[in-house]
């Protein structure tokens, strides 16, 4: 009797847990908006972790690094803003391959804000240039660098350095670069970021050049590093239209 | 005697148990928060300290909460680019997520300096398709994780998007990448039918759009039979109420909470033991 009380609380046992398992009946997704209404919730622990580093962030960001002695906007077909970074982005190529690079460019999509006159701060630089870009220099042939000029052309106008051109007709015509009139089957060497030389912002040609070289240096730092040099020897920083589009 | 009383107990308690029950867990989830520390200036959403607040609220009214992330927790404001990650893995660490995905720009400084940065604070790291045998990564990273939560038992795998060109070469060096849509197929099946898995998670960083990369969550949901819940990332959108069919005609949701906290994703779901 009691043994098979024994058998029978085994089967029991094993029918109730054997074929039971956990099925979803009903799912309810929503976004939840962290709002300034969650402000008075706010954790107090986590704020006061952020606080200390806040602190060192905006003492950083604060921080002076020189003066510009014009605002700078960024437009087309040039712009102060373009030509002061185009030629930033030339003259770090140039000191990375110890030889002058040919031409910059830069898109004015980049330029996220506009150099105020007067103090140049750490946090300026970064409004301009919150990304992690980094400095590429292609080669291509004068051939294509021309296409990319009609793109340009046919955008209104880009940022570029090292070279002069005008838009006729929605093309790029009397190109020079370095002064010198464009040749299809010389190579040059351009400056940009790692963002067009992956043939973004319809810079198509960039993305298929004879040569590449990551440089490794980040945009953001060739110009903080620059507007540094320029206070060190005692200039404010300047920037003009030279009539580089026209 | 006495035992057999007991046993008496024990097999009407559990019998007991085991046939009543309904259960619910809450899924609190995040994606892409980009070292959004402190509130959009913007639009004045998001940060550190009232994202907790709400999570603590939740936890406080839920039993049962299971808070993820889908990867790009790293890179977007100075934080990032003066602490290099400290700020972001630390409080991640506070809020006590169970489980994290790797984004692409947990790679932007390089896996030296993620290593740093999980050797410092211990996250709950996983990820199923990046192959980092070869790597400094291995010991930091689960392949799938393990949660036991409100009597579920939860199977979580993550799948990381390809590198190749959204990472510098030099920065994921040693990692092979294995195919997101065979190891989707590969966990799913060893969480449900080996584990046993009451639910399966899939934390993915794909996206949702063929133009960021191949192949998308949409692509993981209908190709696997056994993911009840993608907690996306990488497209910045807002997914809510997103469903989509599995190999087996089964619904997959699909969730994801646009970028930098701006919003918390959550997901009620209801159980009953049948």
């Amino acid at each position: 009797m009691k043994r098979s009380l024994l058998y029978f609380l085994i089967a029991f046992g094993m029918l109730s847990c054997a074929p039971k398992h956990w099925v979803l009946i009903s799912s309810e997704t929503s976004a939840i908006p962290i709002d300034a209404t969650t402000e008075e919730n706010a954790d107090t622990k986590m704020h006061n972790f952020i606080s200390q580093y806040k602190l060192q962030l905006d003492e950083e960001m604060n921080r002076t690094i020189g003066e510009s002695a014009v605002e700078m906007r960024a437009g087309k077909p040039e712009s102060l803003l373009s030509n002061w970074n185009a030629d930033i982005y030339l003259k770090s190529a140039s000191d990375f391959l110890n030889s002058a690079a040919d031409m910059a460019v830069v898109n004015l999509g980049s330029l996220r804000a506009p150099i105020p006159k007067g103090e140049i701060s750490v946090g300026t630089i970064f409004q301009l240039m919150p990304f992690e870009n980094e400095l590429v220099i292609l080669w291509l042939k004068g051939s294509e660098v021309n296409k990319l000029l009609d793109i340009f052309a046919l955008e209104g106008g880009q940022g570029i350095s090292g070279v002069r051109m005008e838009i006729k007709d929605g093309k790029a015509a009397n190109v020079l670069i370095q002064g010198k009139p464009i040749e299809n089957d010389k190579l040059y060497s351009i400056a940009t970021n790692d963002f067009l030389a992956g043939g973004n912002d319809r810079m198509i040609p960039l993305a298929t050049p004879v040569k590449r070289v990551d440089t490794g240096l980040k945009i953001r730092n060739l110009i903080m590093e620059y507007v540094i040099r320029e206070t060190q020897e005692g200039r404010k920083i300047q920037s003009k239209l030279d009539g580089r589009i026209r | 005697m006495k035992t057999k009383i007991f046993i008496l107990f024990v097999f009407i308690i559990s019998s007991f148990a085991i046939s009543s029950k309904t259960t619910k867990l809450v899924i609190l989830h995040t994606n892409d928060t980009h070292s959004q520390i402190e509130p959009a200036t913007s639009s004045d959403l998001g940060g550190y300290a009232r994202r907790l607040g709400v999570i603590n609220q939740i936890r406080k009214e839920e039993k049962n909460v299971l808070l993820l992330d889908a990867g790009d927790f790293l890179q977007g404001t100075p934080y990032f680019n003066f602490f290099g990650g400290r700020v972001e893995t630390k409080a991640l660490k506070m809020m006590k997520y169970d489980a994290i995905g790797l984004g692409n720009h947990e790679f932007d400084n390089g896996i030296d300096s993620l290593v740093m940065l999980l050797k410092t604070v211990d996250l709950p790291m996983v990820n199923s398709n990046y192959n980092v045998q070869n790597t400094k990564l291995a010991p930091y990273l689960k392949e799938y994780k393990i949660i036991r939560k409100g009597g579920l038992k939860i199977g979580i795998f993550a799948l990381g998007v390809n590198l190749e060109g959204l990472a510098f070469q030099k920065h994921f060096e040693g990692i092979k990448f294995n195919d997101p849509l065979l190891t989707a197929k590969v966990y799913s099946d060893f969480l449900k039918n080996r584990q046993k898995c009451d639910l399966v998670i899939c934390i993915s960083h794909l996206g949702v759009s063929s133009q960021d990369s191949s192949p998308t969550d949409y692509d993981v949901a209908s190709a696997t039979k056994h993911i009840d819940i993608i907690i996306g990332g990488h497209s910045h959108k807002i997914l809510v109420n997103e469903k989509k069919k599995n190999a087996d005609n089964k619904d997959v949701i699909i969730a994801q909470m646009e970028k930098s906290g701006l919003n918390l994703g959550r997901i009620d779901l209801l159980f009953e033991k049948r």
